[in-house]
C-alpha cells in the first residue's frame, strides 16, 4: 500500500479515499472526521464496538447517506456521484437483501440482470457460485424456506456476482456454520488476490486478524487506531497497556487486546490509540505505509 | 446510470411475480381479491352503460350542459386517480423491500421506474381495458369513430397525471415525516382525523359538498378541459382549442412530473431519518407514578408496555375496532334524525365490552412474541401477565365505554333508571370481558405475525379465539341486552307481568353471574397455562 505522497500520476486511484468524513444527525455526531485510504487489492478490517459508527460510515461510502462534512471517493468516483460509485460497488448489508418470494436462483438472476451481467456470463457464474457455497440443491427453493446462513450466503453471492472493484461486507460470516464461514474467508482471500478490494466490518476479530492487510478501529465515531494487525499488536506490547496482560511484561498481544485497549474511555488506555492512530501518530509509520493516511 | 428499459422491465416483472406469489400463497387474500373484482364488475358495467347513454345523449342533443358534464367527469376521474396514487404511494410503492441493496445496485430513478411499471401492469392494464371499452361504446353511442382515441387519450392523461400528482403529494408528506419529529408524531392523529372526515362524509351523505370545491377549482383548468376531448367528435359544443390545450398541458405535465416525483423520491430514500433520541424508560411521568401506586410493579410494567406498543403501532390493534362498523348505521340515523335511538346505547355497551376484552388480552401468550421466554422466567409470570393485560384493557375501555353509554343513554328516550342499570352492567361486563379473553387467548393462541397492512406485520389473536370470544361475550351480554330491550320488556311484561325495572335488574344479575363464572374459569385456566407453559 502506498501513501498519497508516494502516489504518481500513473497510479490507479485508491479503492477508498475519505478525508474528514463526518456524519451528524441533528446535534449528534455519529462519525467524526475520519480519514481513510484503502489501496486496490487489499482487505481492510473495520472494527468497533456496537454503536461506534461503522454502519453509518459504510452507508456514506456506499452512497446510501450523504456525509455532513468531508469527502470520500470510491475508485476515484466521489460518493456524491452515486452512479459513478455504484458501478464499482458490491455491498452486503447486515441484513442480506434477498426477496423471500423468489427462489435462490431467481434472486441471483435478478441481480445479474440489474447489474448488466451478460446472460451467458450469468449462466456460467451463478451455478459456479451456488456450487462454491453449497447451495446447488436449494437453488430452486424459495428463499423464505432458507436458513439465516443460507440467506447470508445468497446475499454475499449477490454482492460479488458482477465482480465489483470494491466490496463492502457488513458481518459477512454472521449466522454461518464453521464450514460456510471458512468458505467465505477463502472467497475474501481470493477476491483480494484477484485485485478486488474488500472493506470488511465484523466483530469476529480472528477473521480480521487472518485476512486484513490493514485494520481500522472506530470508537465513538473516531478512528482511534489504524495499521497492519502486526503493527497494532506490537504497539500494544510496547505500550504495555494490554488489558489481558498478566504483568510479566511478555509479548504476544492479539487484535482482541488492541481492540480492548483502544475502545475504552479509561484515560490510561487512551494512550495507546494516540500512538497507533495515524491521525495523531507518534510512532513512525510502518515501512509499507499502512498507518499513513 | 440512465434508466434502461431492460432494467425497468426486470424490476417491474420481479415485483409482479413477488406480489402474485404472496397472493397465491394466501387463500384468504386470493378470495378477497376475487370478491373485490366482483364488486367492481357493476361499477365497470355502469361506466360502460354511462359511456353508451352519454354518447347517445350527445348525438341526440339531449344533454343540457354537455361541457360542464364532461368536465366534471374528467375532474372526478382525475381526483380518483390522485387519491389512488396517494394510497398506493403511502401503503407500498414508496417503501420497497431490500431498499439499501437495490439502491447500491441501481439508481433510484431506475428502481422507481420499475415499481411504477409494476403498478401500471397491476392496475393500469385493467384501467386501460375499461378505458378502451368505454371509448368504443361511447363511439357507438355518439356515432363517431373518432370518439375511441379521444376518450382513450383523455382517460389516459387524466389517470396518469392524477396518479403521479397523488404520489407527489404523499412524497411531500413522507419527506416531512422523515425530517420532522412533530410531523412524524402527528401521523396517527392525521389518519384519525382523515378517518373521522371520511366517516362524517358517509354519515352525512355529503360527498357532493366535499367535491364541490374541487369541481369549482379544477373544472376551469386543463384537467377539466381534457374532458372536452370526448365532445370533439360529436355535435356538442365543446372547444377543440381547450380540449387540445388540456391534452398538451397534460402531456407536458407528465413530462414534468416524472423528474419532480423522481427528485422527491430520492430525498425520501436517501433521507437520514430523524435524529436518534435518548429515551428514559423509567416511570417518572405523573401517569407512570399513578400506575405504580395503583398496581404492583410487575403488573404496572405490563400495562406500560401494552400502552406503549399500542401508541407506537396502533395499526397492530386495528382488529379491535371492527365492531365500531356496527355503529355506523345508528350513527347515520342519529345524525339524520337528530335524536339518539333507544337501542344505540345498548349497541355501544356491547361493542365497548367486546373491544375492551379484545385489546390486550385475547392473545395473552402469543402477543409476547420474542420476549415470551424472558417473560415466563419472571417470578409468578401468570399473575403479572394476566393482571397487567386486564388492567391495560380495562383502564382504557372502562371509562370510555361507561362514559359513552351514560351520555348516549341520557340523550336517548330510555328512562334514567335504565341508563343507570345499563351503565352499571356495562362496567361489570367490561372488566369481565378482559378476564374472559385471557382464558380464550391462552387456549387458542397465535404466535406468528400476520400482515395487518401491506407493509406491517403483527401478532394478532387467532381466528378461533375471535370466534370463541365473540360467542362467549354474546352469551354473557345477552341477558343485559334483553333486560334493557324495549321489545323484550313489552313481551315479558305482557306474559308474566314483570315490570321493566325488574327485568333490567334480572338482566344485570344473570349477566354478572355468567360473566363471573366465565371470568373465574378463564383466569384460572390462563394462569395455570402460563405458569406451566412449555415450549414445544
Amino acid at each position: 500500500m502506498s501513501s498519497p505522497s508516494q502516489r504518481t500520476a500513473n497510479d490507479s486511484p485508491p479503492a477508498i479515499d475519505a478525508t474528514g468524513l463526518t456524519k451528524q444527525f441533528g446535534s449528534t455526531t455519529v462519525v467524526d472526521g475520519i480519514d481513510l485510504m484503502v489501496e486496490p487489492g487489499t482487505v481492510y478490517g473495520f472494527l468497533g464496538p456496537n454503536g461506534a459508527g461503522k454502519t453509518t460510515t459504510m452507508r456514506m461510502l456506499t452512497t446510501l447517506t450523504a456525509p455532513t462534512e468531508g469527502q470520500a471517493a470510491i475508485m476515484g468516483a466521489p460518493v456524491s456521484d452515486r452512479d459513478g460509485v455504484r458501478s464499482h460497488l458490491g455491498y452486503l448489508p447486515e441484513e442480506p437483501p434477498v426477496f423471500d418470494e423468489l427462489t435462490g436462483r431467481e434472486q441471483l438472476q435478478y441481480v445479474a440482470r440489474l447489474r448488466d451481467v451478460p446472460p451467458a456470463e450469468a449462466d456460467d457464474r451463478i451455478p459456479d457460485w451456488l456450487d462454491r457455497f453449497d447451495l446447488v440443491a436449494d437453488a430452486d427453493r424459495r428463499i423464505d424456506d432458507y436458513s439465516k446462513g443460507m440467506r447470508q450466503k445468497l446475499g454475499l453471492i449477490g454482492a460479488l456476482l458482477h465482480e465489483p472493484s470494491v466490496v463492502f461486507l457488513d458481518e459477512p460470516t454472521s449466522g454461518l456454520d464453521p464450514r460456510a464461514a471458512r468458505t467465505v474467508l477463502d472467497v475474501i482471500a481470493k477476491l483480494s488476490d484477484a485485485g478486488q478490494t474488500v472493506f470488511l466490518s465484523t466483530h469476529i476479530l480472528s477473521v480480521v486478524e487472518e485476512l486484513a492487510d490493514t485494520v481500522g478501529v472506530l470508537f465513538d465515531g473516531e478512528l482511534v487506531a489504524e495499521g497492519a494487525p502486526a503493527d497494532l499488536t506490537a504497539q500494544v506490547d510496547a505500550a504495555g497497556t494490554d488489558p489481558g496482560d498478566d504483568g510479566d511484561g511478555g509479548t504476544g498481544s492479539t487484535l482482541e487486546d488492541v481492540f480492548l485497549a483502544v475502545t475504552t474511555d479509561s484515560p490510561a488506555a487512551q494512550a495507546v490509540p494516540e500512538s497507533t492512530n495515524g491521525a495523531g501518530a507518534t510512532q513512525p509509520a510502518a515501512d509499507d505505509g499502512s498507518t499513513g493516511r | 446510470m440512465s434508466v434502461s428499459w431492460s432494467r425497468t422491465r426486470t424490476v417491474g416483472r420481479t415485483e409482479i411475480r413477488r406480489r402474485w406469489r404472496v397472493i397465491k400463497a394466501n387463500t384468504a387474500q386470493l378470495i378477497s381479491i376475487g370478491l373485490m373484482c366482483l364488486f367492481f364488475v357493476p361499477g365497470v358495467l355502469a361506466i360502460l352503460a354511462g359511456a353508451y347513454f352519454g354518447g347517445s345523449a350527445l348525438r341526440a342533443g339531449d344533454l343540457a350542459t354537455p361541457v360542464a358534464t364532461v368536465r366534471e367527469i374528467a375532474v372526478t376521474l382525475w381526483l380518483f386517480a390522485a387519491v389512488f396514487g396517494g394510497f398506493r404511494g403511502y401503503s407500498s410503492l414508496l417503501d420497497p423491500d431490500c431498499q439499501d441493496g437495490l439502491l447500491t445496485t441501481i439508481s433510484h430513478q431506475q428502481l422507481l421506474a420499475g415499481l411504477l411499471l409494476a403498478e401500471a401492469a397491476a392496475f393500469g392494464l385493467p384501467i386501460a381495458l375499461v378505458a378502451a371499452g368505454a371509448g368504443v361504446i361511447f363511439a357507438v353511442g355518439s356515432g363517431s369513430v373518432l370518439a375511441v382515441p379521444a376518450v382513450f387519450s383523455a382517460i389516459g392523461v387524466l389517470v396518469s397525471t392524477g396518479f403521479l400528482t397523488g404520489l407527489a403529494v404523499v412524497l411531500v408528506f413522507k419527506n416531512g415525516g422523515v425530517r420532522s419529529r412533530l410531523l412524524s408524531r402527528l401521523r396517527t392523529v392525521a389518519f384519525a382525523a382523515l378517518f373521522l372526515v371520511y366517516m362524517g362524509v358517509i354519515v352525512t351523505n355529503s360527498f357532493g359538498a366535499l367535491l364541490d370545491p374541487f369541481y369549482w377549482l379544477l373544472t376551469p383548468t386543463p384537467i377539466g378541459w381534457v374532458g372536452e376531448l370526448a365532445l370533439l367528435s360529436t355535435t356538442a359544443s365543446g372547444s377543440p382549442l381547450l380540449a387540445g390545450s388540456g391534452l398538451v398541458v397534460g402531456i407536458v405535465g407528465l413530462g414534468f412530473s416524472g423528474p419532480v416525483v423522481s427528485r422527491l423520491t430520492a430525498w425520501l430514500w436517501y433521507a437520514d431519518g430523524l435524529e436518534p433520541r435518548e429515551t428514559d424508560t423509567t416511570p417518572t411521568t405523573a401517569g407512570g407514578s399513578r400506575l405504580s401506586r395503583l398496581l404492583p410493579q410487575p403488573m404496572a410494567g405490563v400495562v406500560r408496555v401494552d400502552w406503549t406498543r399500542a401508541r407506537r403501532a396502533p395499526i397492530s390493534l386495528s382488529y379491535a375496532v371492527y365492531p365500531l362498523f356496527l355503529l355506523v348505521t345508528p350513527i347515520i340515523e342519529t345524525v339524520q334524525e337528530g335524536t339518539v335511538g333507544g337501542g344505540f346505547p345498548l349497541l355501544v355497551a356491547v361493542c365497548g365490552v367486546w373491544i375492551t376484552g379484545a385489546l390486550f388480552t385475547l392473545n395473552i401468550v402469543g402477543n409476547e412474541g420474542s420476549v415470551l421466554p424472558s417473560t415466563l422466567l419472571a417470578p409468578e409470570p401468570g399473575r403479572a401477565i394476566i393482571g397487567g393485560h386486564i388492567a391495560a384493557g380495562t383502564l382504557v375501555g372502562l371509562p370510555m365505554t361507561a362514559g359513552a353509554v351514560a351520555v348516549l343513554g341520557v340523550l336517548s328516550p330510555q328512562p334514567l333508571w335504565a341508563v343507570a342499570t345499563l351503565t352499571l352492567g356495562s362496567l361489570l361486563l367490561v372488566v369481565a370481558a378482559a378476564a374472559i379473553a385471557t382464558g380464550i387467548g391462552a387456549a387458542l393462541p397465535r404466535y406468528e405475525a400476520v400482515s395487518v397492512s401491506r407493509s406491517r406485520k403483527a401478532i394478532v389473536p387467532s381466528t378461533l379465539a375471535f370466534v370463541a370470544y365473540s360467542l362467549v361475550i354474546g352469551l354473557v351480554s345477552l341477558p343485559l341486552v334483553a333486560g334493557h330491550s324495549r321489545l323484550v320488556a313489552e313481551f315479558v311484561t305482557s306474559m308474566v307481568g314483570l315490570p321493566r325495572f325488574g327485568l333490567a335488574l334480572a338482566g344485570i344479575v344473570v349477566s354478572t353471574a355468567l360473566a363471573a363464572a366465565f371470568s373465574l374459569v378463564a383466569v384460572l385456566y390462563a394462569r395455570r397455562r402460563i405458569d406451566r407453559f412449555q415450549f414445544d
